[in-house]
């Protein structure tokens, strides 16, 4: 009797163990979590010469990448991966949900070369330039290398190096998360999922 | 003169390494690089701004270079109608920071590999384009190999 009491309890111990790994693996993220950031505001250009401030998109999501529209190859390959992850989303998700490029070429990047730029990907892709006052506290901010390669004999003038990761802002505006540039469009979707529970 | 067992022998020794060697640049100068181009296509890129203002724009092309022949080839150079330069750039990751360079003095294709373009690594780079890139599109880019010659392809934009 005694050893039958021990088996079920035994039983009942390991499907709640078992549920409790399956809960975990569903609420655990898929992008490398980031070291506790206090919230920074800034305010820059947007591709139609609006103002945009960060702390003005209360309770939204935030994508962030930092780019540069001359950048033929992993800058452009981030926004078709965030075009899949933005047609993966409900429009009541979209709703709650900003994809922010930020330039890291001001000096040639417009607004309106942005405009054109990620009109090609998708109208709700918000792309952002401003002064070197104005972009340097938020490079230093999010910890954005950035650098002018001026050795490069490259026809296209300089070329610029830069932090290719693709950051996740919770919906207080506080990042989160990482992924790489070449992620899978499902993972970042199952986190802007999770961020959209908090 | 007599001619001893010892001249014969070295006689026929120095035949078989001349007629060994003459096989053998026989066969070298067949061997020849067998060069294809394979899956190439573009992203769209929109040059013009709402008023049909050009603005400077870069544009990509990724591709396989195929080598089924018995000898290396070398990339040396591209044009394409759509742009003024075309380059190959190759993209490094060190870490999550990205590095673009320019690639000097041609890329090795060597006998019997396929060298592959793709995003984050080598990508033909089409500088200041001057039109736009339209998914659908199909653009004439010809690639100069060192022994091949020039290959004429086309490539297809593909959707953002």
């Amino acid at each position: 009797m005694q050893n039958k009491l021990t088996q079920s309890a035994a039983k009942l111990l390991l499907a709640v163990a078992v549920l409790a790994g399956c809960q975990s693996r569903d609420s655990s993220f898929k992008g490398t979590e980031l070291p506790e950031m206090e919230f920074k505001d800034f305010t820059l250009t947007d591709q139609n010469g609006q103002r945009f401030t960060l702390g003005e998109q209360e309770g939204k999501v935030t994508l962030m990448f930092f780019g540069f529209t001359y950048c033929p190859d992993v800058c452009p390959l981030t926004l078709s991966t965030w075009k899949k992850v933005r047609e993966s989303l409900t429009e009541d998700e979209a709703q709650k949900v900003e994809f922010v490029y930020i330039t890291v070429d001001p000096e040639r990047d417009t607004p309106e070369k942005l405009k054109a730029h990620l009109a090609v990907f998708h109208p709700d892709f918000i792309g952002l330039t401003g002064t070197q006052e104005e972009l340097q506290p938020v490079y230093a901010g999010y910890g954005v290398y950035r650098e002018k390669d001026q050795i490069s004999d490259s026809a296209t003038g300089y070329l610029v190096n830069h932090t290719a990761s693709i950051y996740l802002l919770d919906r207080n505006g506080i990042w989160k998360l990482k992924h790489s540039n070449d992620a899978r469009p499902e993972d970042i979707v199952h986190d802007i999922r999770l961020l959209l529970k908090y | 003169m007599r001619l001893t067992p010892m001249f014969l022998k070295i006689g026929l020794l120095a035949l078989s390494i001349s007629l060994f060697c003459q096989i053998q640049a026989c066969q070298k100068a067949d061997d020849t690089p067998k060069i294809e181009i394979e899956n190439i296509w573009s992203r769209p890129v929109q040059i013009e701004n709402e008023d049909g203002r050009v603005m400077k724009s870069n544009g990509v092309v990724y591709l396989k270079i195929v080598n089924d022949g018995e000898a290396p080839d070398r990339l040396m150079s591209m044009t394409s109608i759509v742009c003024d330069v075309v380059e190959l750039h190759e993209t490094k990751m060190n870490d999550d920071r990205m590095m673009m360079q320019k690639v000097d003095g041609g890329l090795d294709i060597p006998a019997g590999e396929t060298v592959e373009f793709k995003p984050g690594g080598y990508h033909v780079m089409l500088i200041r384009l001057k039109r736009s890139l339209v998914p659908g599109d199909r653009f004439a880019l010809q690639l100069v190999f060192e022994r091949t010659g020039t290959i004429k392809v086309d490539s297809e934009v593909g959707q953002p």
